[in-house]
């Protein structure tokens, strides 16, 4: 299939229907383009055109869309992500998953604002997008399936040069792990590990995505962004430079300060082995041996480590990430950095999500510490801070073997396998295992996990940048006094932020700019350099809006109520022991029904029709299978 | 306002106030002034609160509260006395 004319190819989606290998171009409408920007949004509205919200998530008939944000690829700082949209074999909700890295400002150099997959391939198969040559091919795979992400990426660049990309899942993603993870980058990855969009490509025997060749997009008023770039570096160099040296590791040292950091499966207040395992630790030790960023981003927080332990054991690898160390680091009471490294290291060969894989191994150690699981069952045993048996239970979730095969499927079904007793210990929300700020110390994270419309999610919120102060609230619009917060504030907090990240999701930016004080008027003025479309602050935060009642309505098609808008009980009734968020536990349901007040939902949470008309989503409850008759007026 | 260097006074010096400096905050001190997950300082008696950035060199954006004698403050230009006892918690900085 040809692209033709990369020149002129900013609205173009592709889709391959990998059952019948055809693959057609078409042009994006102007409107579309408009309305759903790019993104998780577009993904988002391309998916609801190729697929019904019921599919079997690891059918053929689910679609997966990748598409990169509307700012991706363009002289912008830190814009460079992607976003992958499909129903989750984890939550069975439409979710989304998102990555930074160079592959979404490499799709657009190709000309491609989407990339639609359909159906299911007859044989492993990888596609590749070739902006040089403008075309769109798929090749066989056959030998690649089986190899870790690393060794396939190495033979991807082989074959198709030095300059690629690829989004490539490992066997977890093969074998149908619920929370397999798309890695990017090969060995200086980039995850999308949220939601098992890995599981979905290997359902459709898809082993990778490869784009490569191009031209970079030109934005319409180049002068124009060069200004607004100039001005937006001044807060980068200020706030976000600094904190790149150590990156999100350099937090976990800070975060257990403070109460935010999760012990002991969420059951522990302090960590003593902290300071063991943070980034600076990590880098005084020797660990850290090199340094990354994503397309157009000065800031290079991704950490290039010296594996000390496991079969790669004095190679290079990925550091892991803030997320990574919480999750196999303190919630497993691991004090080991070289330890974390290779489950990291492990995690991205495999194609794993290193929360979920984390909060799966806490989850299967609390079982064992409670005689829920025995060394027969687990294949080993399985004490806290056992390095070696975190590494085990990796490649047992992977290819799907033993306790792995229950481990697999999330910590939700896992405890529908052990029992009710498993069950007040699987910390999920819809599924979703929570990341690693505890919503027992910015309580606004309680109601913003609870109304995650993926699940557990913290990138849906980020409201604590606003509780501690460290995000100026009038620039999203929050009127409340965020030094003397009631519940109504907090609800407000989650809503207005939520908008805001579902807009940095449509155009591509990445959240930490939050650290740099990106506000949503620069955004606008960055859409108005790059696309010259008049754009203004209140229309990108309606978009957010917008976008995240949608996800709502197909949620609530999917039959979530309030009773899913919940916490694990652990949280809501087990406050920290220790520690300086000791004794504090969430307000939920107060918090709730500010929260749906301020939506504009009525009390099971469903997007009311006032709301729906005031958003333009009028047309949505009908196309979704919601009868109208059950939304208020 | 001067500057005593992190180390040099150590807690319990009469003549300052000891400022305990938790999470990544202790990375912009002294090596000497660091145990494992907190640094000590220690500051005049009379500096105000708002001045223990500058001080310490610590961005001010990187401080999420000033806790004194066990009581959040947020009246930045308190005036620390002998006796008092700081504790600087930090941003979350993980992202
Ligand atoms: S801040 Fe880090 S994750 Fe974000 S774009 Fe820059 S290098 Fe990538």
């Amino acid at each position: 299939m040809n692209l033709n004319a990369a020149e002129t190819a900013q609205t173009r989606a592709v889709a391959v229907d990998a059952t019948t290998r055809s693959i057609t171009c078409s042009p994006l409408e102007d409107a579309v383009r408009r309305r759903y920007l790019g993104g998780s949004y577009l993904a988002t509205h391309l998916w609801l055109e190729s697929s019904r919200l019921e599919v079997d998530p690891l059918s053929a008939a689910n679609a997966l869309v990748i598409a990169p944000g509307l700012l991706t690829g363009f002289p912008i700082i830190a814009a460079n992500r992607t976003s992958l949209v499909s129903k989750s074999p984890q939550t069975g909700l439409l979710s989304e998953s998102t990555v930074g890295g160079f592959f979404g400002a490499k799709m657009k150099a190709a000309g491609v604002d989407a990339l639609v997959i359909k159906g299911s391939f007859d044989v492993p198969s990888y596609i590749i997008i070739d902006g040089d040559s403008g075309t769109v091919e798929v090749e066989d795979a056959g030998a690649l399936w089986g190899q870790d992400i690393f060794r396939t990426f190495e033979v991807l660049k082989e074959r198709h040069g030095e300059d690629l990309d690829a989004a490539v899942i490992g066997p977890a993603g093969e074998n149908g792990v619920y929370f397999a993870a798309v890695i990017f980058g090969g060995i200086d990855s980039r995850a999308a590990g949220r939601t098992g969009m890995g599981a979905v490509m290997g359902s459709k025997n898809l082993k990778a995505v490869v784009v490569r060749g191009g031209k970079t997009p030109k934005p319409a008023d180049r002068e124009g962004l060069t200004q607004a770039m100039r001005e937006f570096m001044v807060q980068v160099r200020e706030r976000a430079i600094p904190w790149g040296k150590y990156g999100t590791s350099g937090g976990v040292i800070s975060a257990e300060a403070i109460g935010d950091l999760p012990v002991d499966n969420w059951r522990g207040g302090s960590f003593p082995g902290v300071s063991r395992i943070t980034g600076q630790t990590m880098a005084e030790q020797g660990m850290v041996i090199g340094h990354y960023s994503c397309w157009g981003c000065p800031i290079r927080c991704g950490k290039d480590v010296r594996l000390g332990v496991g079969d790669r054991a004095g190679q290079k690898s990925h550091g892991p990430e803030y997320e990574t160390i919480g999750a196999f680091g303190s919630l497993c009471m691991l004090d080991d950095p070289q330890y974390i490294a290779a489950a990291n290291d492990l995690c991205n060969r495999l194609g794993l999500d290193t929360i979920s894989a984390g909060c799966a191994v806490a989850f299967a150690m609390e079982a064992y510490e409670r005689g829920i699981i025995d060394d027969e069952m687990a294949g080993r045993p399985l004490l806290w801070g056992d390095g070696e048996a975190i590494l085990f239970l990796l490649e047992e979730i992977a290819s799907q073997r033993g306790l792995g095969g229950i481990l697999g499927k999330g910590t939700r079904i896992a405890a529908k396998h052990l029992g009710p007793l498993a069950e007040e210990f699987a910390i999920h929300v819809k599924g979703l295992e929570l990341p690693m700020h505890d919503p027992r110390k910015y309580t606004s994270m309680a109601v913003s996990y609870a109304t995650g419309n993926r699940g557990a999610c913290h990138l849906d919120g980020m409201t604590y940048y606003i509780e501690t102060g460290n995000y100026p609230k009038e620039v999203v619009g929050i009127e409340a006094d965020t030094k003397n917060l009631d519940g109504k504030g907090k609800a407000e907090i989650a809503v207005k932020m939520q908008n805001l990240m579902d807009a940095f999701n449509a155009l591509g930016i990445c959240k930490f700019m939050l650290k740099a004080q990106l506000s949503p008027a620069s955004m606008a003025r960055w859409v108005e350099c790059c696309l010259g479309w008049p754009c203004s602050r209140e229309d990108l935060l309606e978009t957010g809006e917008r976008a995240f009642n949608l996800r709502r309505l197909c949620n609530v098609s999917l039959g979530i109520t309030r009773k899913d808008d919940t916490l694990p009980p652990r949280l809501l009734t087990h406050p920290r022991p220790s520690g300086e968020a000791a004794g504090s536990l969430p307000f939920l349901g107060e918090m709730l029904n500010w929260y749906y007040a301020i939506r504009g939902w009525d009390n099971e949470g469903m997007p009311t029709l006032k709301t729906l008309k005031r958003l333009d989503l009028e047309e949505y409850p009908e196309r979704l299978g919601i009868k109208t008759r059950v939304l208020s007026p | 306002m001067r500057s005593v260097p992190a180390g040099e006074l150590k807690s319990g010096a009469p003549e300052g106030v000891e400022v305990q400096v938790l999470g990544h905050l202790i990375y912009y001190l002294p090596p000497v002034s660091r145990e494992e997950t907190k640094a000590v300082a220690t500051v005049p008696v009379g500096t105000a609160l708002g001045c223990l950035p500058g001080l310490l060199d610590i961005p001010h954006f990187e401080i999420q509260s000033y806790v004194v004698n066990g009581q959040a403050v947020t009246d930045l230009s308190r005036v620390l006395g002998r006796g008092d006892t700081v504790v600087l918690l930090p941003v979350i900085s993980s992202g």
